[in-house]
Order: C-alpha cells, then structure tokens, then sequence
C-alpha cells in the first residue's frame, strides 16, 4: 500500500524528532484601526492593483453607480446576479433603468454558457480585507462563476465588512457554522505578465472589477 | 594595540600591494602589526569544492599558527568568512574545536574592524577621484557588511563614491566556479563590467582580492583603464592630503 | 516520467551562457521581479519577523508530517474529497490516468501545477490518448513551443513577444500579433472553448491545512479557477511537504508568497477549496481527488541538513536572485525544478549520480538566502551536497590533483613559500606566449571572458621580510 509507506518512510524519517509547539499567529497591527481609516486603506490598495472603487453614502447612490457601470459595460447589458439580499435589491433596481437590460439571479445550477454570456456578474462580498485590498466571496448559494466568467465583476458591500488582514478575514470566516467547498478571494482583475512581463489584464477571468462600497447598507 | 594579519594566498601572490597597504594603514593608526610567516592558505579552495577533509587540515594549521591572542584583520571577506562561520563546525569534532571557535570570534574583516571594532571611519586618508563600490558577496551577506566600506570611502578626501546598478550582484568569481565554469562566470561577470563603466569611475574598490582579479580581468578585457583597487590601498593612501 | 536531462548540464550552461538575446530576457523579467520584491518587502512592517514566523510554520509542519498527513487525509475525506497516495511520478500518474478512465474524461484542463511536471503528467495523458491543456498563458505557450518551463513562476520567461506571435501563428494558425494584449486575448478565446470542454480539470496545491482539509491555490489570470470550478472532476496534485497545521497558518504564509514571487501583496485569485460542491451550493465540481505525492521527499525529511528544502513554497525568488540563473535559465537544468533551489532538490529527488554537477553551479554568493521567504540557507546546503558529491562520485584526476596537491603545498609554509618563484616564473611566460595557457586547463578556462592577472614580481611573504630585514620570530 503506498499509503502505508509513505507513512512509514515519514515515521522513520521523524523518529525522536521533538517538535515545539507553534505559536497562535498574533493580530496584525492594523487590526487598532477603525471603520473609517479601514476604508482609506483598503480603496487605496484596491486601487493599486486595478480595482475601480465607488464609495457611495446610500443604497440609493450604489444604484446611480451601478447604472453608470452597466451603461458602461454595454447597450442592453445581459446581468448575471447572486440572490443574496443587497445584490439581489441594488441590481434589480438598476437594471429597471436600463431600457432592454436583462437580469438574471443565479439561485441554482445554472450552465456556464449562460453565465459566461452575461456581460457583467454582481456578487456581494462577505469580506474586504483593507491590507490587501482584496474580496472574500464565500460559495454556499451563490454560483463562483458569477464572479469568474463575465468580462465586468461588480462586487457591492456595505463598509462594515471591512476587516484589517487576511488573518482576520480567514478567521471570521471560520467562525462562521458552515463551510463552504470554495472561499474565493479576488484581488484585483485577471492578470499575466507571462509576455515579456507586460502587464495584460482579462485573461481568463475578468478584465474589469468594480466595488461598490456603501457607507451605510441600513435603510 | 597589536593585530595579526592573514594576507590571504591571493593577494600574497598576486596582489602583495593590498597586503602593504593593509599593513601601513593599520600602522599609521598606531596599531603593531604581526604577520605570522607560517600563513598559506585558509583552505576555503578545498572546502568550497566539497574536500572537507582537505579543507579541515589547512584549517587547523590556520588555527595553530594565529594561536595568539591578538585580533587577527583579513584583507578579504571571504576567507574572514571562512574562518568565522565555517572554521568551528568543519573542526568541532576534533582537537581544535575551541581554538577554531576562538579565532572565529577575535578575526575581523578589515573595513569591519576599522569601523565596529576600532570606531574609526576616518582614517587620515586622501586619494582623488570618482570610484564606485563592489560589495563582494560574502563581504555582504555572510558578514553583514555594507555600510561599513562605504562609510569609510565617504571619509577619504578627495573621493567621489558613486553607486553602480545593482552594487551587490556577483562578479561571477565563485573561486572555483570561475574556472568550472568559465562561460557562465564571464558572463555574470560583463553585466557587472557594463555598470561599473556606466559610473564613469576612476576606479573599482572591493574588498576582495578574488573579485577584484575577475573585475580587472573583465575591464581589461574590454579595454577599460578603469583601475581595481582594494579598499585598503585608497585608505592607505594620502595623496591628496 | 518527465523528460530529465540532466547529464549535459555543463554544455547546456556553456551554451546558454554566450546567449545575450536570452539574457535580455532573462534580465527584463527577473531583475523586475526582484525590484519589486524590494519594494514590497520595505513597505511590510515587521517583514523579517513574518519571514521567521513563515519558517517556524512551515519547520513545524515538516516535523510533524506523520500526524499532520493523516489528519488531512480524515478532514479532506470527510469534507467529501478522495485522497490518493503515490509514491512516485510514475504511481501518480497512473492515478490521474484512472481517474480520468473512470469519468471517462478526454479532455483535461491543467492551471499550473510544479509537480505536474515534475512528473510529467502531459505526456503520460497524451499517451494514453486524453488531450491536456495547460491553460495558464505562460505554460500554455511553452506547451504550444513544445517545450518545459524555464522558471517556476514565468514559465516561458525565455520567450519574447515575437517568439510568441511567431508560435501563435505557426500553431494556432492565428494572424501574426503584434501585442501581448492581442495574444493574450487570442489564448483567452482559445481556451474558454476548452475550459467549457473539459471533463477534468488539474490543479497544483500551494498550501493544505490539515487542521481542516483545506487546499490552497494561488493564481493570477483566472485558469486556476476555472480548473477546480468548471470541469465536473478536479484533481489537485500536491507534494506531501505541502502541509500546514492549521487554518490560520494560511494568511502568514500567503502574505509571502505573492510578494516573494511576483512583488504582490496578494494574487488576483486564491482559492480556499474543501471539497467537491455541496447540496446547497450551485456550481463547482462533483469530485475532487487530492493526489499526495512523495517521489523523493521522505528522503528530504529523512536527510538532517537537507529537510530544510522542503519549507520551499515554490516562490521562484531565489532564481531572480541567482545570477547563475540570470545567465543560463531554466532549460539548461534540464529539470523541472531549476536555479538554486533546483540544484538543491534535484540532488535529493533524482539522486546525485544524476545531477553530479548542479551544487557546484553556484558562486555561493547567498543572494538566494537573502530574498528566501522562509528563509532556507541554499547556500550551506549546496555546500553540504558537494562534499558528499566529493566522497561518493569520482571527480577528474585532474581536479584531485590539483585539490590534494593545493592541500600539501599549503600544509608546508616552505613548499608553499617556495611555489612563489614558480608562480612567477609561469605568470611571466604566459604573459609573453599567451598560447601557453592552453597546456593549464584553468587557466585557459580564465582566459575565455577575462584577461589573466599576473603574478606580482614580489610576493607579500618577500615583502614583508624585505620590510622586517627578516626579523619575524616565527619565521620558521
């Protein structure tokens, strides 16, 4: 059985090892700042590697937004959404502005052909990690395609889940009661620079993402 | 106070004058300097090619003949390397373990003693022109030295230090690897060449005589007048004081 | 198995190292890459006490292997997954083989995975008639040029954008790019059709949990999720030194990683993968097999001084650094893994019979150390395989001569004392008939990118009695 020697070759090559215990990984020192300052940091390192930011105070303005984006992205847009409650209700209100927009909500098994057609995905973030400037998109109810095949990703959170650090984001994640099969986490749109190290983003994942940060997601 | 110096088997039989220098320097700061006449090689050929057993031999006749007390100055970071990191495990295990360990820790670089041990970055130097700065290898990441020569460069007068691209890259000299691999070593060697020229120096200053021979060997080679000096010659030097 | 080409590492290097078109090359993407390494480096507070917590996490991890594996195994399984063990390339592939038979897959879709072409999966799913496409663009180019991968993260770093356009054209049948916009464009259409394809999708793995069964893969361009989402079958391919301990080991080690090998804070993409999809969740693959490979490694672990090799996370770092490796590249290893790290693992995965040359390519020079995240001393280990490739393989006589003799001369301060005189006298004839140096094998080495230094007229040994009239006291 191969598994049993592997096992056996790693047991022999351990024998009388003693190994100290490890250390809890401590919060990061940006773990002391506040809402307000978490958001400075992470729009500025979002920024950095590509992502277009929109701060916007109100449910109302993430909709403005979110027409502005969909205007941009093309005539017509065809919208891929997740049901979740924020981006189910801002992408429902904007796509009703938009004469001849489509939306779907991708609340089950849906084939990647129809999801890959849409010319804009919008998903909701369960995290921002402000340190890297990255999103947390969990998996349970909520297709990862969404966010991976369309050529425009828009992701719409309120400013309370901004956490400091990756170590944070992970760690509430598992705190959270169920697991999912994927925790995806975005930073930036797709990217190479496998040519002649030039930057080139969309290559297989999208060229353009947008977060729509609100202030407030209360009414 | 009184020092002992290891020339290093190169300089000793291809650059004398780095070891001359090395002497007059520390004499004109006051210091006696020793030079233990048993001296050869430090044995880093031999180790740096895998001969342990070889290496540790001429590690232990090193250890014997700078048995005494004094601070022991290397013109070289490479074989002050080989004498501090590589000296006490390579002779641990047998009779001069303590005495390897020993040397290891009174045996200094010598930008690294002038500087941590002795305090001085002013030397009394003078020398005028532009030189730019190799920081040999292990000079840099063995011995953590690279403000050090700098500091002293900046304290001659009449010296213009300025920086290549990418100071801290290799020549490509290896030892060994030079001649085991010469087409690779030149051709580490002609980017560090093109920078060097690049600065418009008068002169290249390390603190290696190895580095330095592949550095003349590629400027000349290029057809460059650009002079290889050891840090000690220009700190040894007062010419324009 | 993969295709090794070990045995001509010396010619290869030689011939690489007279091509200064590879050199550009070579210098554009890796000096970039070290550049920003620098700076991203500065800006993280505290960087080397997480280099030192990033080593304490993956020495732990490798020091209880044979409890942390096990538990994986539990978690992974009970997550839904299907673990497989292999003890070598050729075990591993015929694992992924059987996966493939059983799904009745014809069509693989590969994200980049080290240890695929470690052991040379491509060749092995091709043989068996299932077509496999590398799909991220670096990989995917030098799959086009029929070639390996010359670095761990820019595997067609060896190829400009004309080499590019001129394979897109003579493969791909496309119209001559000029861009790497419009050839990276042209892959992206090219290769949806295949992700939408593909039966099974192959993945690497950068870290694993065993804490939880977590899998951990860290990508830029998108095909890595495309690989373990799309396709109904996923199969993750991981050496065993892989692991870590826990969930929370993840963020200091993915903190590192990104900015070790491309000067990122973080990769566009990572992937947090636990299993296949569940019941409430609307995509994502039915099956997910995690390949755990050994193929070398339990002699890493079982090796005292060399089990350091196995913290490697595979950032590619120390071959930006490495100047041997700005200078030949990866090809003229002639193994998957390449540059100082490469000369460190290969000894111990391929056996140094095979590779009796690769420790010796280094000048030592530590730049490898300097930029490792977790901190592996490449050079002592290289040193430490030289002295055992010293006592197990024969040299040339000529090599041993010249050591031992060194050893006696130096032994003797008066053999050595009196080497002078001959020294001298052979600098200066070789200086007046240059055609000399050919008879001294080094020195005709030297001669090839230098000129050669002459012997000084005075030794400092003759100097220094010429100072002190010969008064020293230990003068023998």
């Amino acid at each position: 059985m191969p598994r049993e020697t592997i096992l056996n070759a790693v047991r022999a090559a351990l024998a009388g090892d003693r190994v100290p215990p490890l250390a809890p990984i401590a919060a990061g020192a940006a773990d002391a700042l506040d809402g307000a300052a978490l958001a400075v940091r992470f729009t500025h390192e979002a920024r950095a590697v590509g992502t277009i930011v929109h701060e916007v105070g109100s449910r109302a303005a993430a909709v403005d937004t979110l027409v502005a984006i969909l205007d941009a992205a093309a005539p017509a847009p065809r919208v891929v959404a997740w049901p979740t409650a924020l981006a189910r209700e801002l992408a429902t209100a904007a796509v009703a502005r938009i004469a001849g927009a489509d939306l779907r909500l991708v609340e089950r098994a849906t084939p990647a052909d129809a999801i890959a057609q849409a010319d804009l995905g919008i998903t909701e973030a369960d995290f921002l990690v402000a340190e890297s400037g990255t999103l947390v998109l969990r998996a349970r109810g909520r297709a990862r395609t969404v966010s991976l095949l369309p050529p425009t990703h828009v992701a719409v959170v309120g400013r309370e889940r901004l956490v400091a650090d990756l170590g944070a984001a992970l760690a509430r994640v598992r705190a959270m009661a169920d697991r999912d099969s994927c925790l995806t986490l975005i930073t930036g749109p797709s990217r190479t620079a496998d040519i002649e190290k030039k930057l080139v983003v969309g290559v297989h994942g999208p060229c353009t993402l947008h977060v729509v940060l609100l202030e407030r997601v209360e009414a | 106070m009184e020092v002992q110096l290891l020339v290093t088997c190169l300089a000793d039989q291809l650059a004398p004058e780095v070891g001359e220098a090395t002497v007059d320097l520390l004499e004109r700061l006051g210091h006696r300097v020793r030079f233990p006449e048993a001296q050869t090689c430090c044995g880093q050929p031999a180790f740096n090619d895998g001969f342990s057993a070889e290496a540790a031999a001429l590690a232990a006749r090193t250890v014997e003949i700078f048995s005494a007390p004094a601070p022991v100055v290397v013109p070289s970071g490479s074989c002050a390397t080989m004498i501090r990191h590589f000296y006490p495990g390579l002779l641990e295990r047998g009779p001069h373990g303590p005495a390897a360990r020993a040397l290891a820790a009174r045996t200094f670089e010598l930008s690294e003693f002038l500087v941590r041990v002795l305090g001085r970055t002013d030397v009394g130097a003078g020398w005028s022109g532009r030189v730019t700065y190799h920081d040999s290898c292990h000079l840099l990441r063995e011995l953590g030295v690279r403000d050090e020569p700098r500091r002293l460069l900046a304290g001659v007068a009449g010296v213009e230090l300025v920086e290549m691209a990418y100071p801290e890259h290799c020549c490509g000299f290896g030892g060994a690897f030079a001649v085991k691999f010469p087409e690779v070593s030149s051709a580490i060697l002609d980017p560090k060449v093109e920078s060097i020229i690049a600065t418009g120096a008068d002169a290249v200053v390390a603190n290696d005589t190895g580095c330095l021979l592949q550095l003349a060997g590629g400027l000349r080679r290029r057809g460059s007048t650009i002079r290889t000096l050891h840090l000690a010659e220009i700190l040894a030097s007062q010419a324009s004081r | 198995m993969a295709a090794i080409a070990t045995r001509d590492f010396r010619a290869r290097a030689a011939a690489a190292a007279g091509d200064t078109a590879l050199h550009r090359k070579l210098d554009a993407a890796s000096l970039r890459f070290l550049d920003k390494r620098a700076r991203v480096f500065a800006a993280l507070p505290d960087a080397d006490a997480r280099r030192d917590r990033a080593r304490a996490v993956k020495a732990h991890a490798i020091a209880t292997l044979d409890t942390l594996l096990p538990e994986l195994e539990r978690r992974f399984t009970a997550n839904g997954g299907i673990v497989h063990w292999a003890r070598d390339g050729a075990a591993a592939c015929a694992i992924v083989l059987d996966i493939a038979a059983r799904a009745g897959v014809r069509l693989v879709v590969k994200g980049k995975s080290m240890v695929s072409e470690e052991i040379g999966l491509n060749a092995c799913l091709e043989a068996a008639g299932i077509e496999a496409v590398e799909t991220d663009l670096g990989e995917y180019i030098v799959q086009l040029a029929g070639e390996p991968p010359s670095h761990i993260i820019t595997p067609a770093i060896h190829l400009s954008q004309d080499d590019v356009a001129a394979l897109f054209t003579a493969r791909l049948g496309e119209p001559l790019h000029s861009t790497a916009e419009a050839l990276t464009a042209a892959a992206r259409r090219l290769l949806r059709a295949k992700f939408r394809a593909a039966g099974m999708g192959v993945t690497g793995v950068n870290f694993a949990s065993a804490e939880s069964g977590t899998l951990v893969v860290v990508e830029n361009e998108g095909n890595g999720r495309m690989a373990l989402t799309l396709p109904r079958v996923h199969v993750a391919l991981m050496g065993i030194e892989k692991l870590v301990a826990r969930d929370e080991d993840f963020a200091p080690m993915l903190e590192l990683l990104p900015r070790s090998a491309t000067g990122q804070t973080l990769t566009s993409y990572v992937s947090l993968v636990t299993g296949p999809r569940r019941n409430d969740e609307i995509d994502g693959p039915e099956a997910v097999h995690l390949v755990l490979l050994d193929n070398g490694r339990t002699r890493l672990l079982a090796d005292p001084i060399m089990r350091e090799a196995l913290y490697c996370l595979r950032c590619g770092a120390c071959l930006n650094a490495c100047p041997v490796y700005r200078r030949i590249g990866g090809h003229a290893y002639g193994y998957a893994y390449s540059g100082p790290i490469g000369a460190v693992i290969a000894p111990a995965l391929l056996g140094i019979e095979r590779v009796p040359d690769l420790p010796f390519a280094s000048t030592l020079c530590g730049a490898c150390r300097d930029v490792c995240p977790v901190r592996i001393d490449i050079p002592r280990l290289l040193l430490a395989w030289r002295a055992r490739i010293a006592a197990a393989v024969p040299r040339a006589w000529g090599e041993r001569l010249l050591v031992r003799g060194w050893r006696w001369i130096a032994w003797s301060p008066r053999l050595y004392r009196a080497l002078t005189p001959i020294v001298r006298a052979g600098s200066a004839l070789v200086a007046r008939i240059p055609a000399l140096a050919r008879l001294a094998p080094p020195l005709a080495a030297w001669r090839r990118g230098r000129e050669l230094p002459r012997a000084a007229p005075r030794s400092f040994h003759e100097r220094w009695r010429d100072r002190r009239h010969g008064t020293d006291p230990d003068a023998p």
